[in-house]
Order: C-alpha cells, then sequence, then structure tokens
C-alpha cells in the first residue's frame, strides 16, 4: 500500500509541486506586500521546485538502480519540464491575467454594475486606454524596459522587446497579420444591437 | 527519455494540426475549446505513431512510453505543454498594450516616444472595445438594448479572480 502511495506521489510531483508554489505564492504576497510582484513569483516557482526535487531525487537513486541511466534522469527531466510547463501556465495564465488582462478587469467592472450593466461610455469612464496606458507605462518604467528622458519613452532593455518580437512571429504564423484591427464604437454597437 | 521523445513527437503533431485548421477556418472566439479539442485529436495521432513505430523494432524502444509510469510522465508533460501553449497563443491572439508600447518605442530609436504619441496609437479603440467585444464573443457578457451585462459563467470568473486578489492582498489588475 505503502508503495502505490509512494508511486502515486512521485507521478503526481509536478502537481504537488503546482500546489507548492501556489501556497507558497499567497504566503509571500501576504507576508511581504512590499517585495517587488515578479520577486514574489520567482520565489514561489523555486519553492514548487524544490518540492519537486524533493520528491524526485530518492526516485532518481531507484531509478538509477533499476534502469538505464539515461532512463532514469529522462525521467526526471520530464517531471521537471511538467512543472514548468504548470508553472508558467499559473504564472503566465492565471496570476498575469489577473494582474493585467484587460478582459478580466472588464469583467469584475461588468459584474460590479449587476444585470443593469454598463453601456459603452459608462464602461470606458472607469477603465480606459488612459489608464491601461498608465499602468503599463509604469510597469515598464518599474522593470527597466524603458526609461524616461525630457519627456520621451526609450528603450532600455530588451528582453521583453524580443518576446514582442516573437509573438508578432506568431501572430503572423497563426493568423497571417501583425496586428488585429482597431473596432469602431459604432461598429461594435451595430454588431450587437438587436 | 522516452516520455520526452513521445511528448515532443505529440506536441509537434498539435502545432501542424493547428496551424493546419488555422489555414481552413480560424474559429473567431471560443480558442481554447477548439485547442482542447485539437489536444484530444494530436493525442489520438501520436497514439498511431507510436502503433506504426511497433514496425521498426530500432525505433520502437526510443519512441514509445514502456512502463506505467512513462505513460503517466508522458500524458502530464503533454497537458503541460499544451496548457502552455494555451496560454501564449491567447497572448498571439490579442495584442498586449505592454508589447505595443515597446515595438512603437523600439521604431523611434532613440528619439523615443513621448506619451501623446503613445496615447494616439493606444486608444480605446485598439485597447479596451476589441476586448469588450471578446467577453460578447466568448459568451461572458451579452449585449442588452446598448448595454453590456455579465452573465453566469462571466460572473464566475469575475467572482474566483476578485477573490484570488484578495486572497493575495492585491488591488484590481489592468
Amino acid at each position: 500500500m505503502a508503495g502505490v502511495v509512494w508511486t502515486a506521489v512521485v507521478v503526481c510531483a509536478p502537481l504537488i509541486g503546482l500546489l507548492a508554489c501556489f501556497t507558497a505564492h499567497v504566503a509571500v504576497s501576504r507576508a511581504a506586500p512590499a517585495l517587488p510582484r515578479q520577486r514574489g513569483l520567482l520565489v514561489a516557482v523555486a519553492a514548487g521546485g524544490a518540492v519537486v526535487l524533493a520528491i524526485l531525487t530518492p526516485e532518481l537513486g531507484a531509478d538509477l538502480a533499476r534502469h538505464t541511466a539515461l532512463d532514469a534522469w529522462g525521467s526526471l527531466a520530464t517531471s521537471v519540464l511538467a512543472y514548468l510547463g504548470f508553472g508558467y501556465c499559473y504564472v503566465i495564465g492565471f496570476f498575469n491575467i489577473g494582474e493585467s488582462a484587460r478582459r478580466i478587469r472588464l469583467m469584475i467592472e461588468l459584474y460590479g454594475a449587476g444585470s443593469r450593466g454598463l453601456t459603452i461610455p459608462e464602461v470606458l469612464a472607469v477603465y480606459n486606454a488612459r489608464m491601461v496606458l498608465d499602468a503599463r507605462l509604469h510597469r515598464l518604467l518599474a522593470g527597466g524596459q524603458i526609461v524616461e528622458h525630457d519627456g520621451r519613452y526609450v528603450l532600455r532593455r530588451r528582453l521583453m522587446l524580443l518576446g514582442a518580437k516573437a509573438l508578432v512571429l506568431l501572430k503572423v504564423v497563426l493568423l497571417r497579420r501583425r496586428t488585429e484591427p482597431p473596432l469602431e464604437v459604432s461598429a461594435a454597437r451595430s454588431r450587437r444591437e438587436p | 527519455m522516452r516520455s520526452l521523445v513521445a511528448t515532443a513527437i505529440a506536441f509537434a503533431l498539435l502545432i501542424v494540426t493547428q496551424i493546419v485548421v488555422w489555414r481552413v477556418r480560424r474559429p473567431i472566439g471560443g480558442h481554447y475549446l477548439t485547442l482542447a479539442a485539437l489536444y484530444v485529436v494530436a493525442l489520438g495521432l501520436a497514439l498511431g505513431v507510436f502503433a506504426a513505430s511497433a514496425t521498426w523494432p530500432a525505433v520502437t524502444p526510443w519512441v514509445v512510453p514502456a512502463t506505467l509510469r512513462e505513460w503517466t510522465d508522458f500524458i502530464l508533460l503533454y497537458l503541460a505543454l499544451t496548457l502552455a501553449y494555451m496560454v501564449t497563443y491567447s497572448a498571439v491572439q490579442a495584442d498586449s498594450p505592454s508589447m505595443a508600447i515597446l515595438l512603437h518605442v523600439e521604431r523611434a530609436g532613440a528619439r523615443g516616444r513621448r506619451r501623446e504619441e503613445l496615447a494616439a496609437a493606444l486608444d480605446d479603440r485598439v485597447v479596451i472595445l476589441p476586448r469588450l467585444e471578446d467577453l460578447v464573443g466568448g459568451a461572458l457578457a451579452t449585449v442588452q438594448q446598448g448595454r453590456y451585462v455579465i452573465n453566469g459563467r462571466g460572473a464566475l470568473l469575475a467572482r474566483t479572480y476578485i477573490a484570488y486578489r484578495a486572497l493575495l492582498k492585491m488591488e484590481k489588475g489592468g
């Protein structure tokens, strides 16, 4: 029975690591609210990774005795990569969505309005492009991606820019366009009015 | 090692299948469901590849998971990669304001951009209205007599994130 339980723990190590990552993130965010958010996330992902390695390291020893070195290290690598994949989903797909996704913010504003709903001008009164621009410029300045000189923003680091260019390339391959077209208010309304 | 190779094969089949389907008819909204369906299709194709590789004894030991542990490792890693891809695809589908700012600033070179120039390029038509329409297209809100109203699914997602941000003691995002 203990063997079956331990096997289940080993197989689920990436998911257990993800749970540890989430728990660590909540703990760090609440205990150290002044800590930069990227650092908090790094601590959380590292904590989850440590749990994964704590589970898999004893198993690696057993695997090296039972299988070839390639298979044993391959198993470890597979589990670690799976954890990193789930960790990426948590950081980018869940946390970052709540941090910066416009759709989520819009849903929260619409939720606050209840069954009454909001017109487009009412939506834009509480959440608009100016607010988004201010928030993103603040983040890019805080992250050192851009700097301000005499009221003009210039590039400082290129890492995020490389990510932006990679996304443009993916857009061209998958969607056959570089950007999405702007939406006119009247077009948005007429598409949905009964 | 077999789990890694098997996952690479399955994931490559997922990407190829998506490119083919997107060339024929790109889904408008609901791409998560479509990608989830392609996950299953690509998994089926991968299982077909594994079955076919049984005719090449030299290939099988490198490609086909042999133990229960290897099969579960393969399924879990393939799932993690697919979910990570779905998350990344969302960033591909919608223009990120941060990425757009960086690209605009880069194009200006050493001269840089003033805030007003960025504001002119990233106005409500570009930044807000398409996302509002996404909520309707994704069946998270409806339009009733010119008013955007959240529905049950959207309300559940909103409540989830409100609770999550409260748990982290963080303010509204966006």
